[in-house]
């Protein structure tokens, strides 16, 4: 198994750096020019793309969540600055207070606002749009003279996080689908194979179903106790948990509505099968604390080698086999969610209403998604939303799991197209953690969910 | 003329050019003051009084951020459905808890250390003191992210020293029975200092004669304390136990970095819910009602807490 991530591009994801001469030598590559006007070649090679100098002097203000993508492009914002004069700030902050940070400015109408670019993730794509919040990028796209086009996107990143109500709202940025993480060379392990299977009477392998994976769960975590878990969860209130929750719901062919989305389905016999499942897993399959875990404390659990296997982020995966530390470095693979369909996630770009320079923000849009440096951040580590990066042979060659995440890109699903989305998670997220903690019935946490649900249609 | 006398002791001409002196400076130097305060009263209208009004008068409309402005006038819809909503009534139930048991167990703690404190002739007291102040130095947030990590079920200290001896691994903040208990817990390590402070500062200002007399009368040192200092450290018992209240009752930072809120809403307090509402529902005609509920039984123990003051000062 080939090292998720080029040394001398990161040396550990967690501490979030970068070698800066790499950047500059790929950035060389592409032609850094002064100027009014700057042209250079994207990854398809035949259009050039030009960037104004109309803005020179704009300050952009970007509120960004604080984790790899982020350091990656920002260590290429000088380059930014040289073709526009524009400079851009990124207000650095971790995911859970970013959305009420950005509501106040949202709502403070045209122009007013703090953020002139939006990092927007996918479930608040239909919040921001149906509140007015976000312009239609419909126009912009078309005019951005080839360097936006939908065409480079894997389809599904449009639905889950550009698209709405049949208009464009957001540019897909990088996609984060969650899938099964696991020990590859546990797997591959014939004497850890033997033992298992003359502990427990199972064979060891990644089954095709939601049953059968918590059933191999469980079965390792009682034959391994504390030595090794059979998954390290992270089913911390609210969305955590949820966003996990997904995956076991959909691999068993649930929802949280039906589906022209009139009526909640979440309290249908799978939906509440999958809460089952999920429950049975946290509580008897998962490290201890599960039930509060959060993405650093699965992250390190599985990084000490004490699970077999996670149902997370494929950055989860690029995380562990990054860290120098992590004593399964190196050892671990990625596949869809057993049942075949896992949560796909994935952030956009979007302009406010409120942006106080909404033209210079689509200038830094324009730059940021151009295929050239789309590429650079692939190569850097970005999981990419474009198609060409993950039929690059350089890029595949540093990650060779690419094409597994293209698959859980393409195969997963985001949220049910609801304008409260974070509303949905929220409250999904408090029924199934106290159904976690025993305070409910599966069939009792799913219908006070849908009951809920039902008033967010 | 201004010379002239008047006979009979009525005002003289000079007396009452004294007085016309005495109001001319008096309304100058009465104008000086509002003058100096204006700014300060400008800043508070701008700062408190606005924010309060225009809450209120959120309040009082339909305003969900995903559908615009400010919408139509609901009168006391949004009153009437806060107080009926079950996830409000637990939300008060949940800080109700929180606060009685906050306060009672600081209480207990506090007088307890301060009474130790506050011997003649303690050695090291000013260091003692330095140790038992340190929490209160520490911001609520830093606090609960400390006891996050202390008490995490697989890799926590706190789990760690019970299999030294033997005792079982507890979910501590994902417990429906430990949760609770758990954030009471931290509350009162990190709290506790707050009424040290103000318990030893009163136990300090006592008269010593009263408790020389009741010893010189025979009462032991347990007696002493029972009828004579306890008395007379009530004021400032009940100044802390209403301060702390009213902290106690605001409790969010704590609820959103251990536990959310849950499992489930075992632990919402009414402010995490405000929050909640505000910032996930986007409803904030409700939230700004809920706001103004909390307002107004804060306002009525801090009322209580002034009248306390002012017996304490008066007597």
């Amino acid at each position: 198994m080939a090292t998720m991530r080029n040394d001398r591009l990161l040396t550990t994801a967690l501490k979030q750096r970068l070698d800066r001469r790499r950047l500059l030598q790929t950035s060389g590559a592409a032609g850094l020019a002064l100027g009014s006007g700057v042209r250079f070649g994207s990854q398809a090679g035949a259009q050039e793309i030009t960037f104004s100098r109309d803005y020179e002097g704009t300050t952009l203000n970007l509120l960004m969540e604080d984790l790899l993508e982020t350091t990656i492009i920002e260590e290429m914002l000088p380059e930014f600055n040289e073709l526009t004069g524009i400079t851009v700030n990124f207000e650095k902050v971790e995911y859970g207070v970013m959305h009420e940070k950005l509501v106040p400015q949202l709502a403070a109408g045209p122009g007013n606002g703090t953020y002139d670019v939006l990092e927007v993730d996918f479930y608040w794509v239909y919040e921001f749009a149906r509140s007015g919040w976000v312009e239609d990028l419909g126009q912009r796209i078309a005019d951005s003279g080839g360097a936006i086009s939908l065409d480079r996107y894997i389809p599904a990143t449009l639905n889950i996080v550009s698209q709405a109500d049949g208009k464009t709202w957001y540019v897909p940025f990088y996609a984060y689908p969650m899938g099964l993480i696991y020990r590859d060379d546990l797997l591959n392990d014939e004497a850890f194979k033997v033992e298992f299977k003359s502990a427990t009477g199972m064979e060891l392998a990644i089954p095709d179903s939601v049953e059968g994976y918590v059933e191999l769960a469980k079965a390792i975590t009682k034959w391994k106790g504390e030595e090794l878990y059979g998954v390290a969860m992270t089913a911390q209130q609210v969305d955590p948990i949820v966003m996990e929750f997904c995956n076991f719901l959909y691999s068993s062919g649930g929802d949280y509505y039906n589906a022209d989305v009139t009526a909640p389905a979440i309290n249908d016999e799978t939906g509440v099968r999958a809460a089952e499942l999920y429950i049975d897993c946290v509580n008897h399959a998962a490290q201890p604390g599960a039930a509060s875990a959060n993405y650093n404390d699965s992250i390190a659990v599985y990084s000490q080698g004490r699970a077999f296997s996670s149902v997370s982020y494929m950055w989860m995966l690029a995380t562990v086999d990054g860290d120098e530390e992590a004593v399964v470095r190196g050892k671990n693979k990625a596949a869809v969610m057993p049942g075949g369909t896992g949560l796909s996630g994935a952030w956009g770009w979007g302009i406010p209403v409120s942006s106080p320079n909404p033209d210079a923000g689509w200038e830094y849009v324009r730059w940021v998604e151009s295929p050239d440096v789309a590429g650079r951040r692939a190569l850097a580590g970005s999981l990419p939303t474009q198609q060409a990066p993950y039929e690059d042979k350089e890029i595949l060659a540093k990650y060779p799991w690419l094409p597994e995440a293209a698959a859980m890109i393409t195969e997963g699903k985001g949220l049910p197209a609801v304008t409260k989305q974070t509303q949905l998670v929220e409250i999904v997220g408090r029924h199934l953690a106290d159904a976690v903690a025993g305070g409910a019935t599966a069939q009792e946490a799913m219908d006070a969910a849908a009951a809920e649900l039902a008033d967010l249609l | 003329m201004a010379s002239q006398q008047i006979i009979g002791g009525a005002l003289q001409p000079r007396d009452l050019a004294a007085a016309r002196s005495r109001r001319r400076r008096g309304s100058s130097d009465g104008a000086f003051r509002y003058g100096m305060t204006l700014p300060t009263v400008l800043a508070l209208l701008l700062v408190v009084a606005f924010p309060l009004a225009f809450a209120l008068y959120v309040s009082t409309h339909e305003y969900d951020l995903t559908e615009g402005g400010i919408g139509a006038f609901t009168g006391i819809e949004n009153y009437a459905r806060t107080i009926g909503d079950e996830l409000i009534a637990n939300a008060v139930r949940n800080t109700a808890i929180l606060a009685v048991s906050v306060v009672a167990i600081e209480l207990v703690i506090a007088l307890g250390l301060s009474v130790l404190l506050n011997q003649p002739g303690l050695r090291f007291r000013n260091v003692y003191l330095a140790i038992l102040l340190i929490p209160l130095l520490i911001s609520p947030v830093a606090v609960g992210l400390i006891w996050r990590l202390l008490l995490h079920a697989d890799l926590g200290a706190v789990n760690w020293a019970l299999g030294l001896v033997g005792l079982p691994k507890q979910e501590w903040l994902s417990g429906q029975a430990t949760a609770m208990p758990t954030i009471v817990g931290v509350d009162v390590w990190h709290e506790t200092s707050l009424m040290i402070v103000i318990i030893l500062a009163g136990l300090t200002a006592l008269p010593r004669d009263p408790i020389e007399a009741a010893a010189v009368d025979g009462a032991n040192r347990w007696q002493a304390f029972w009828t004579v200092t306890l008395p007379l450290l009530m004021p400032v018992l009940l100044v802390a136990v209403l301060i702390r209240m009213i902290a106690a009752m605001k409790t969010y930072d704590l609820i959103y970095i251990l536990t959310r809120g849950g499992p489930g809403s075992a632990t919402e307090t009414i402010s995490y819910s405000i929050w909640k509402n505000a910032f996930t529902s986007l409803d904030m005609g409700r939230s700004a009602a809920a706001s103004f509920l909390l307002l107004i039984v804060i306002l009525a123990l801090t009322v209580v807490l002034v009248r306390v003051m002012d017996v304490g000062r008066d007597s």
